[in-house]
Parts: structure tokens; C-alpha cells; sequence
């Protein structure tokens, strides 16, 4: 009974040319860690588990919000407050209940890494942020694992393989080939500051459940040695070809060396010297100010109650002379470009002091001072 | 005439996505004309593809060849 409702379940992909029974098979017997069950991940569990993989690991810390709801698709109004790895679970196993989940509602750490990677056949960062997707890189290729990346930011978003075998003891390039070293805190911005149109994740979450799908049945290419960067606006697809160029590419060399690595450090140490301000504070010391927007006058809400300037992150190079000697707080969204302003200016004007109001526009909202 | 193309987040310091520029001989010379092109590109972070394919040393750089400057993607 059971293999006549297998039959029927996956008829559609059975009678496909090249996949299969064989295909099939390898796929019940495959077991794939997704780290990650936001825009990325929901879309690719969806896929990953009606396409019959047989045991899922999903780990995500957070909890759904309603800010999540335009993309990731798993969840529901319903589910505001609650752990998204263990609806995510409820939701995936009533689409199929004869794959396997586990779940960790936990940030996953290094030790995570360690203690579990080898326990799946193959790896997906669907995390959204660049401490997270180094240390996993990092993980896959201390273990000899296979790593299926994905990315997005605003229209784009870029696939890849990372770390798969190609020859007896040579496996392809992962992402510190690409890019060694992480960039500055603050500088690429994620979603919540730049934004992300709601699909994007899922042409990218799906193309990254196609990759696994292809790598564990063994069909077509796969992005190895290439990173696919898919732009939602045009539809155009760009691979790039990518070489090792240094078997020293920034990664830890040993089980030890990661996990003492500080990945949040990493990921964000030149922005220690930077006084951050909250609003308490700044409420307390405005006078002490100029307060400086930095956001693009498209950003909304504007601070137009307040006495500001608004000077765009892009223009603020050419008019660093309209802040001299004087004590600067900057603003943006949420925080972390008034932090990278702060640091622009920190460079190159000593006679002004620069800070950043924590939390940002946002944070003024919570607060009902805007 | 080079091709330059701009991708990501980048596109918000250059404000276009694409640019043409000649007399350029190598892939150094290319850096230099494009950041004084865009100054807001000096600190920010990026690779270079030359015909779709990453370079990490100074190439040379022929008629009719397309750049791409290429910088990480976080969000998920």
C-alpha cells in the first residue's frame, strides 16, 4: 500500500526522463541540513520535502514576524510570536509525513557545526547574514561537507555549490575563494535595511532546492566552481567561473582553530571604536548634536518634525564640509549604515566626532518620537 | 570600448548598472578609471570577473571585453 502511495505521490518526477526510480531512491535515502528557515529556507524546505528527501535537519533561532509574512511562505498571521523551525515542522510534515525533520529552535553555532554536520549528506546556508555564512562554510570544509549556498539583496540573488568531491581528495572552491575575508560591518546591507522583493528568495530558495535535487540524484551540472547571480529585474542569470588560487584562503585549518574562531568579531570588528547612542541618551543630550539622516530621500518616514540634515550615504563624501568640527549623530533605518557612516567620517574629517543612534528610524518609531 | 558592469548593492554608490570606458589596458587601469568614476566605490567591498570569470592578480584586458564588479550578498 505504502509503495503504490510513493507510486502516486512522485508519479510526476518518476516518469520524468533521466530521474526516475533510481533518482527516486537516492532521494528517500539522502539526508540534507538546512541552517535557516526564513525567505530562503521556506521555499526550499517546501521543495526539498515534496520531492521526497528523506531526512531534514532544520535550525533557526527566530520566531515568525509579521514583517516576515511577504516571503516566507510557510507561515501564517496565526504563527506571530511562535518558533519558526517547529511550524515550520507542523507545516512541512502535513504536505509529507514520510520524511524525516528534526529540528533546532537554537542559534547554530560552531559547535553545532561540529557535532552535527556529519550526521547529513549535504549542507544549505539559508541564513541571512555574513558571520553565519562563514562559519558554515568554514564547518563544510573542515568536515568535507558539501555546501549548496544561496543570497539575495533587493532584485538579485546568487546560487552556488560550494565544497562538492570532484577528484579523490580535491573538492571545488567554497566561498573564501570568492571572498576570503568578510566585508565590513555594516557595508553590505541584509534585507531588513535595504529591503527584498518578497519573490526574490524564492527563485533563489528554489534554485537552491534545485541544485540539492540535482547533486543528490546525480542529474544535469551543477554550480560548481561558478556563482549564478540572478537579477529579478531583467531575468538575467550571469555565472562567473571562480578558481582556487591559495590553499590558504582565510579559512581556520583545524577543529580547534574553529572553534575559537569569533565569527561575530570577524564579521564586525572595525566598528568597535564607534560610539553608539541610544535614544535615551540622545534625548538627554540633543543640544549636544547635529542629527544627520543618511538614508535616501526615497526612505520613508522622513524626519521632517526634527531639526536634521539629510545627506545620503552616497552623497556624503562630497559634503563632509558641511559637518566640520562639530559633534555628528547619524540616522538611517535601523542602524547599521549610520554605523559605516560613522566609521566613513571617523576616517576622514579627525576635527568632527561621529555617532550612531542605535536602532535608528525605527527605533524613533517605537518610541512614538516620529 | 570595455564593458563595465555593476551588480548588487554597488549599483546604489554608481547609480547605473552599466558603463562603457576606453583606453584601458589591464584590469588595474580599469580599477583605477572606475573609482575615479565612482569615488564611493574606494571602500566598499567587491571582485572583479573579466569575461565571466574571477581574476585576483592584474590581467590584461582586450577590446569588447566585459568587467564585472561583483560584491557579496548577505540577505536570506
Amino acid at each position: 500500500m505504502k509503495s503504490i502511495q510513493s507510486y502516486e505521490r512522485y508519479q510526476r518526477q518518476l516518469i520524468l526522463k533521466g530521474f526516475g526510480q533510481d533518482a527516486q531512491d537516492k532521494l528517500t535515502h539522502a539526508s540534507v541540513l538546512v541552517i535557516g528557515s526564513g525567505g530562503l529556507g521556506c521555499p526550499l524546505l517546501q521543495y526539498l520535502v515534496a520531492a521526497g528527501v528523506g531526512r531534514i535537519g532544520i535550525a533557526d533561532d527566530d520566531v515568525v514576524s509579521l514583517s516576515n509574512l511577504h516571503r516566507q511562505v510557510l507561515y501564517t498571521m496565526e504563527d506571530i510570536g511562535k518558533s519558526k523551525v517547529e511550524i515550520a515542522k507542523k507545516r512541512l510534515q502535513l504536505m509529507n509525513d514520510s520524511v524525516e525533520i528534526s529540528i533546532w529552535n537554537e542559534r547554530w553555532t560552531q559547535q553545532h557545526c561540529v557535532d552535527h554536520f556529519n550526521e547529513y549528506d549535504l549542507i544549505v546556508d539559508a541564513t541571512d547574514n555574513f558571520s553565519s555564512r562563514y562559519l558554515i562554510n568554514d564547518a563544510a570544509v573542515l568536515m568535507g561537507k558539501t555546501l549548496v549556498f544561496g543570497a539575495v539583496s533587493q532584485y538579485e540573488g546568487q546560487v552556488a555549490v560550494f565544497n562538492h568531491p570532484i577528484e579523490v581528495n580535491k573538492r571545488s572552491v567554497n566561498y573564501r575563494d570568492y571572498f576570503p575575508e568578510p566585508p565590513k560591518n555594516g557595508e553590505v546591507l541584509n534585507c531588513s535595511e535595504a529591503g527584498v522583493l518578497g519573490v526574490l528568495p524564492g527563485i533563489i530558495g528554489t534554485m537552491q532546492a534545485t541544485e540539492v535535487i540535482k547533486i543528490l540524484t546525480g542529474i544535469g551540472n551543477s554550480l560548481i566552481n561558478k556563482i549564478l547571480t540572478y537579477n529579478g529585474l531583467s531575468h538575467e542569470s550571469y555565472i562567473i567561473e571562480l578558481e582556487r588560487k591559495s590553499i590558504l584562503n582565510g579559512a581556520p585549518g583545524s577543529v580547534e582553530d574553529f572553534l575559537n574562531t569569533n565569527y561575530d568579531e570577524m564579521c564586525g570588528i572595525s566598528y568597535f571604536e564607534i560610539n553608539e547612542i541610544d535614544i535615551h541618551e540622545w534625548s538627554v543630550q540633543k543640544n549636544n548634536f547635529i542629527l544627520v539622516d543618511i538614508r535616501e530621500p526615497h526612505e520613508l518616514p522622513r524626519l521632517s518634525e526634527m531639526e536634521h540634515l539629510a545627506i545620503p550615504l552616497s552623497e556624503l563624501h562630497i559634503r563632509l564640509n558641511e559637518l566640520s568640527d562639530s559633534n555628528v549623530l547619524f540616522v538611517c533605518q535601523s542602524g547599521r549604515r549610520s554605523l559605516q557612516a560613522a566609521m566613513m567620517i571617523k576616517n576622514e574629517l579627525e576635527s568632527s566626532r561621529a555617532y550612531s543612534l542605535k536602532g535608528g528610524v525605527e527605533e524613533l518609531l517605537k518610541h512614538k518620537i516620529i | 570600448m570595455v564593458e563595465i558592469r555593476f551588480f548588487g548593492q554597488l549599483t546604489d554608490l554608481t547609480k547605473t548598472e552599466k558603463v562603457l570606458i576606453e583606453a584601458v589596458s589591464d584590469t588595474d587601469m580599469v580599477m583605477n578609471k572606475i573609482i575615479e568614476m565612482y569615488p564611493e566605490l574606494k571602500s566598499a567591498t567587491f571582485k572583479l570577473a573579466l569575461n565571466n570569470k574571477l581574476i585576483i592578480d592584474n590581467t590584461a584586458v582586450d577590446e569588447n571585453c566585459v568587467i564585472a564588479f561583483m560584491p557579496p550578498f548577505s540577505g536570506g
